[in-house]
């Protein structure tokens, strides 16, 4: 019954989108309002339609329904109503759908929100959305279907999984399916898999719908600001979904996977930070557009660039083309989607040659001093893209190319990254640190002097401060002065901003501040959120280089010293089995600092018979992070194996992220134009021209 | 003077046991964590929690203590498994692939962003369709004279 | 008398200037085009599967333990049987009586049974042979490269190879005595028939 309702409202979904793309495309060209409109319903359609796919899976995994294939591989009997809802995206097939859920509840949300703003666009935007959304939804229909059922033949005894009964074929019983169900891997089984792949999903399919503006600017050859007007809120919600999904997987791993870091550099990782590079990158520049009228080929190149990026980061992470620890199993979807990607790249390419050669991207204003806004922003670019390029080339051009051309399989890690993309970070945080100041069209070089000097100032003395209270390395002086140069800066303008206001009109201090954030949202929401990426900067240049590892045996009942203050007492040790099946080895440790007692931890063994996982406990402050791991014990000798990690300012990556967060959410609130008892009085239904 | 060479022979036959030296986790670590695990994709070989894994950290342990340094331990491990043992490549070829690439990304980068700062530095705002608002330059006296005003 | 004054209400607009098809864009197309093609060769790499019946042999080096190289290519014409093996690998430690008999049984037959050791370190694969006595050829497969070869995804992984150099059956996993000497009871018996 399920997997019936999924598979009808899967079908019409795929059709609904196909539809849409088409009758959208033919309505545009032949003028016919009404075919537009059926479109336009028929890609609002799509999301609801998703939905009911969606919570039909949902339901049959909450009810354990083991016929459907899907279930059966990511549930078994034990598994608790938690990890049943997230097994939703466990797998292949789930996160498919899930996927398309995602956007099509995107397009349905830009078609709605955007419909009268950009009507002109609209038919084009729908267009291109719903192409993409068909593909994936084929994809899922034709080659990764979640709504397949076990059937097995009474005679020969064989099973297959299938969308409808086979020959002969016929439908096992669910307790004979419930005893070998698979279960969900147990990397998956924690708390934070409930919000990294959905916000992750997010980010990527977000992009769609800067994508299909763009792509609908050059296919109707509306090239003014419209696209960009339209494009840009999207974009910041696409970004900010997507920084969401990057930080939270980072605080996933950290929590979870056992190794003390938060940043692998694992291909599939930094396939999901290239859309995030470009899609920065974009938004700095789509800035330039907006003032000046400039960069306008450059713009369109970005958006074509970041939803590539997006189809190749997808197409990377589910065919296997590079091996990872992330990657799901082989599958058939390796060459639809490669070939997907190609297409949509290839037509995105030829659009915008096609129209940039005939002229219709030229830049309005032509002038720009050296020091100028808009020259620092096009230096944001160069950095951002060749952050791109080295972290593309380092986790899938070389290895393929050494593969393919060499005969060797190569693998570019940590220490490769590590030594390529610092000394461009540490330049933008430098340039974060200069553009502030800058205006548009140019800057005088005294006047950029002068207003450096205030953070300067700041930024040495916090430097001496701490360079006289802890151990600090050449490397960390110079990390560590960028950063805070750059935080400084943001803060200066934010007081001087706030300062202007409190001497010009007389408010309080904390009125002006709200009232200078809610009058230049993109301003200063913008300076949010490069304070969320100073303060990030910190706490990965604090965990990086100062992160302390040792490695300790220590017995039942002794206190083993881990540095001049701190000592770890191993206090217990027990066994346990948890609602899901898995056997709990805990330990409990004392955390004690100049010999007084200041937390309790508990890192443990999680045994799933096939994997063991090595949950780590911790104590956080603000100063760092007491992180130990079990690694293995003996019981009988009393004895246990422990790795401990002392990852300095490590929660401020953390906390540097919610400031990023909330900054993003100021720059993109919908702002009041004109105020409501301004609006201009509603136009008739139908003019007389039209009754006519 | 026999007997000084019978004792320097002595001496010399205990230098191999001396030779298996007792060697630290953290040893081990420091070397483990620059690797990748053969076997498994892509997992840094001190993260890995197979058995196999364990066997390869106590070869490493077991060449630590006869004496190797990490670069012979590394390249006896590349000649086994390959060169997706480290995470940077060894072999010049394959170095120089992995780092010129970025480079010449960078160079290409700066080299565009150089070109179209001087591009809007060459077309000077005079033709009337360019433009549709104020035009500053950094030299302009009255601007000069104006930022003195105000500041 | 022409008042030229309004002419211009009746000119066309200038055409915007059209450009050649500039540098960047050159680069840009051919460098979409040229990466998916090389993706799309990748891609087929990675998706190669273990050799199949029917297939030609992928012939191989292999310097043995005692340091002895040995060409499959030279043993054209006797019955190569391939094992994949190693010293970690819980089901080679089933399987590796059974292979030693076989080899015992087969090895008068023209029957050639060679151990690949894959991903293992040399001390614990010696020690792997003497515990079951394995007197057949064995060498370690450096760097990969014949694991690689054969698609190696897991072991144990054995193939069997005809005389006339075409795989005639894969077993992706656990194998024992009677399914392998059936297997090659039925190569022998098509080599007789010939």
């Amino acid at each position: 019954m399920l997997a019936e309702i999924g598979l009808v409202a899967l079908t019409l979904s795929f059709v609904a989108s196909v539809y849409a793309a088409v009758l959208s495309v033919i309505g545009e060209r032949r003028h016919n309002e009404n075919w537009v409109i059926s479109g336009r319903n028929a890609s609002l359609a799509t999301f609801p339609l998703l939905g009911v796919a969606v919570v039909a899976l949902l339901i049959a995994l909450l009810t354990e329904q083991y016929q459907i294939g899907y279930v059966w591989s990511v549930t078994d009997p034990q598994t608790p109503v938690f990890y049943r809802v997230t097994a939703l995206w466990g797998s292949q097939k789930g996160s498919l759908l899930f996927w398309c859920l995602t956007m099509s509840a995107f397009t349905a949300g830009a078609i709605w929100l955007n419909w009268r703003s950009d009507r002109r666009l609209m038919p084009y935007t729908i267009a291109f959305m719903m192409a993409s959304l068909a593909f994936f939804i084929g994809l899922t229909l034709f080659l990764e279907n979640p709504f397949e059922r076990w059937w097995f033949h009474p005679e020969t005894g064989e099973e297959m999984l299938a969308a409808f009964a086979p020959a002969g074929y016929l439908l096992p019983t669910n307790e004979v399916l419930a005893a070998s169900a698979n279960g969900l891997n147990p990397l998956l089984r924690h708390f934070g898999m409930i919000i990294h792949p959905p916000m992750l999903y997010l980010g990527f399919v977000g992009f769609v719908v800067p994508f299909g503006f763009a792509m609908a600017a050059l296919a109707s050859g509306d090239l003014t600001t419209n696209w960009i007007r339209a494009t840009r809120r999207w974009a910041l919600v696409a970004w900010l979904f997507l920084s969401l999904g990057l930080i939270l997987g980072g605080r996933w791993a950290y929590d979870v996977l056992g190794w003390g870091g938060y940043w692998g550099w694992d291909p599939v990782e930094n396939a999901a930070f290239l859309p995030w590079l470009v899609g920065t990158a974009f938004i700095h520049s789509v800035m330039i557009q907006q003032k000046r009228g400039m960069l306008k080929v450059w713009n369109m190149f970005l958006v074509l660039a970041t939803f590539s990026a997006v189809l190749f980061g997808t197409f990377a992470t589910r065919s296997g083309v590079i091996e990872s620890v992330h990657s799901f199993a082989r599958s058939e979807v390796g060459f639809p989607m490669l070939a997907f990607w190609g297409i949509m790249t290839l037509i995105g390419v030829v659009l915008l040659i096609w129209r940039w050669n005939r002229g219709e991207l030229r830049d309005e204003h032509q002038f720009a001093g050296l020091l100028s806004r808009e020259t620092l922003f096009v230096l944001n670019n160069v950095i951002f893209m060749a952050l791109a390029v080295a972290i593309f080339w380092g986790s899938f051009g070389a290895p393929i190319i050494s593969e393919l051309f060499m005969g060797t399989e190569i693998s570019l890690g940590v220490e490769y990254f590590m030594q390529v993309t610092p000394p461009l970070f540490a330049a933008m945080y430098i340039l974060m640190g200069i553009a502030p100041l800058s205006a548009w069209s140019a800057t005088a070089a005294h006047r950029l002097g002068r207003a450096l000097v205030l953070p300067s100032l700041l930024t040495l003395a916090t430097l001496t401060i701490l360079t006289l209270l802890t151990p600090m390395t050449l490397v960390a002086w110079i990390g560590y002065g960028v950063v805070f140069l750059a935080g400084y800066v943001a803060l200066v303008e934010m007081v001087r901003g706030a300062q202007a206001r409190v001497r010009a009109r007389g408010e309080s201090w904390p009125q002006a501040l709200i009232r200078l954030f809610g009058r230049n949202q993109r301003r200063y929401g913008g300076y949010m959120v490069h304070l969320g990426v100073v303060v990030i900067g910190l706490g990965v240049i604090g965990s990086t280089i100062f992160q302390y590892e040792t490695r300790r045996v220590i017995s039942l009942g002794e206190t083993e010293r881990i540095d001049e203050q701190y000592a770890l007492r191993y206090d217990d040790l027990s066994v346990g089995l948890a609602a899901d099946g898995r056997e709990l080895h805990i330990t409990t440790l004392s955390i004690l600092q100049n010999g007084e007692h200041i937390a309790t931890i508990r890192p443990r063994l999680d045994d799933f018979g096939e994997m063991t996982m090595h949950i780590a406990g911790a104590h956080s402050t603000l100063a760092n992070d007491f992180y130990v791991l079990l690694d293995t014990y003996d019981e009988e000798a009393g004895l246990a194996a422990f790795i401990v990690y002392i990852n300095p300012l490590v929660n401020l990556v953390w906390w540097g992220g919610l400031i990023l967060i909330l900054g993003t959410f100021i720059a993109a609130w919908p702002r009041e134009v004109v105020p409501a008892h301004l609006h201009a009085p509603q136009k008739p239904a139908k003019t007389r021209l039209q009754t006519a | 003077m026999r007997w000084f060479y019978v004792l320097l022979a002595l001496l010399l036959l205990t230098i191999p046991a001396a030779a298996q030296r007792p060697v630290t986790e953290d040893e081990v670590h420091a070397i483990a964590e620059d690797m990748y695990c053969p076997v498994c994709e892509n997992e840094p070989l001190d993260d890995c929690r197979n058995v196999t894994c364990m066997q390869w950290k106590a070869e490493i342990r077991n060449m630590l203590s006869q004496g190797m340094t990490e670069d012979q331990i590394v390249a006896d491990f590349i000649e086994r498994y390959g060169q997706q043992v480290v995470s940077i490549p060894r072999d010049p070829t394959l170095l120089f692939l992995s780092f010129a690439i970025p480079a010449a990304g960078t160079v290409i980068m700066i080299v565009m962003g150089v070109f179209t700062f001087l591009r809007w530095r060459r077309r000077q705002p005079m033709t009337a369709q360019a433009s549709s608002g104020p035009v500053f330059t950094p030299d302009d006296p009255y601007r000069r004279q104006v930022e003195q005003d105000i500041h | 008398m022409t008042d030229n004054s309004l002419d211009f209400l009746q000119e066309p607009d200038a055409a915007p200037q059209r450009r050649g098809l500039s540098l960047s864009s050159i680069v840009l197309l051919i460098g979409v085009i040229l990466s998916g093609l090389v993706l799309a060769w990748q891609l087929a790499n990675q998706n190669r599967l273990q050799p199949m019946p029917g297939e030609p042999a992928r012939d191989f080096l292999l310097t043995t333990f005692d340091g002895q190289t040995l060409s499959t290519a030279d043993l054209r014409g006797q019955i190569i049987v391939i094992n994949f093996w190693a010293s970690w690998c819980a089901p080679c430690r089933e399987e590796a009586p059974d292979l030693q008999q076989l080899h015992l049984d087969y090895a008068d037959q023209g029957v050639t049974l060679i151990g690949v050791n894959w991903l293992d370190i040399e001390g614990e694969a010696l020690a792997f042979m003497d515990e079951f006595g394995l007197t057949y050829v064995n060498g370690p497969d450096m760097g990969e490269r014949i694991a690689e070869q054969y698609a190696i995804q897991g072991a144990p992984e054995t193939f069997i190879i005809g005389p006339d150099g075409t795989v005639t059956h894969s077993f992706l996993g656990l194998v024992d005595y009677d399914k392998l000497a059936a297997a090659i009871d039925e190569v022998l018996a098509g080599e007789d028939a010939t």
